[in-house]
């Protein structure tokens, strides 16, 4: 789930928190602390991996692009039997 | 090179001096040997650095660069971020998987206790909530079987907010309907409830 997703989501899931349990009559300020904490400590987790993936990510295309540049400069080359034989005849 | 050097600087000490000279001073190149290596390791380091930050300005064109605070994508980014959001999901689809399951046994599990603090069962408001339960349960084990056709995003995303709204709903709804359950048991109840409630948040939020 994106962050911008779980923001949504978290919000929400609060909002409905508050209507159960206030209506539960069962709404304390344990309660509401307990459940403030729990989605705060989610959505940090949300987004430190959201960010680990995409710093994890570029780096992947980095090396991927890298390799594929050395592919085609490699590419680029003689083959090796050619210049053996230009050793060869000199 | 600093290592052919100091060999160097060894073998004219071997041929200026005699043998016992040359082992007196062994300590201190030992000494010196280890106090250039260690010097060269934040060069090293430093230079794979830059070298880094040279390949990212490089290749800066196929690097997501997300917003720093809400980590959204820019509209010219559009392609990559899809193309990250589907290997994300690729990567990602077995612990989903897992968490649905687990998510369904705990469902499961927390109906089964549901029905056994009931106070009466031919009440219509106890199969109510005992007939939503397991449509969702069932739903939850379909949503499981079709997970592998539900490959596009946006499907996903549909299906989950649809799936936790409903799961959410039906815990507020057991929750106002609080008179049915034995007072004796009321609080451990409100507990189960909390507890649903916040599994039901943590499996939507951390393991969509």
């Amino acid at each position: 789930m994106s962050f911008v997703e779980a923001l949504v989501f978290t919000m929400m899931a609060f909002a409905a928190h508050l209507t159960i349990f206030l209506i539960e009559r069962s709404a304390t300020l344990g309660n509401s602390f307990l459940v403030l904490i729990f989605m705060g400590f989610s959505l940090v987790t949300v987004w430190v991996g959201r960010r680990t993936s995409i710093d994890n990510y570029n780096k992947r295309q980095v090396r991927v692009s890298k390799w594929q540049e050395e592919k085609e400069l490699v590419s680029q080359l003689l083959p090796a039997h050619v210049i053996s034989f230009d050793i060869l005849s000199l | 090179m600093l290592l052919s050097e100091i060999s160097n600087n060894v073998n004219t000490l071997e041929s200026n001096t005699d043998h016992g000279t040359v082992l007196q001073d062994m300590p201190e190149l030992q000494r010196e040997i280890s106090r250039e290596s260690h010097d060269h390791i934040p060069e090293e380091k430093a230079g794979a650095e830059a070298e880094v930050k040279k390949d990212n300005e490089r290749f800066k064109g196929e690097c997501l660069s997300p917003n720093k605070y809400f980590l959204t994508f820019k509209k010219s980014q559009r392609a990559l971020a899809q193309n990250f959001e589907k290997e994300l999901l690729e990567q990602e689809i077995k612990f989903q998987t897992r968490c649905m399951v687990v998510l369904l046994i705990a469902f499961i599990l927390e109906t089964v206790l549901i029905i056994l603090v009931r106070r009466e069962f031919s009440e219509i408001l106890h199969l109510v909530i005992i007939s939503l339960r397991c449509v969702y349960c069932l739903l939850l084990f379909f949503y499981l079987l079709s997970s592998k056709w539900l490959f596009d995003r946006n499907m996903r995303t549909v299906a989950t907010f649809a799936l936790y709204s409903f799961g959410i709903l039906i815990v507020a709804g057991q929750s106002l309907l609080y008179e049915i359950f034995d007072t004796a048991f009321l609080v451990q109840i409100q507990t189960i409830h909390l507890m649903e409630f916040l599994f039901l948040y943590l499996i939507a939020v951390n393991c969509r």
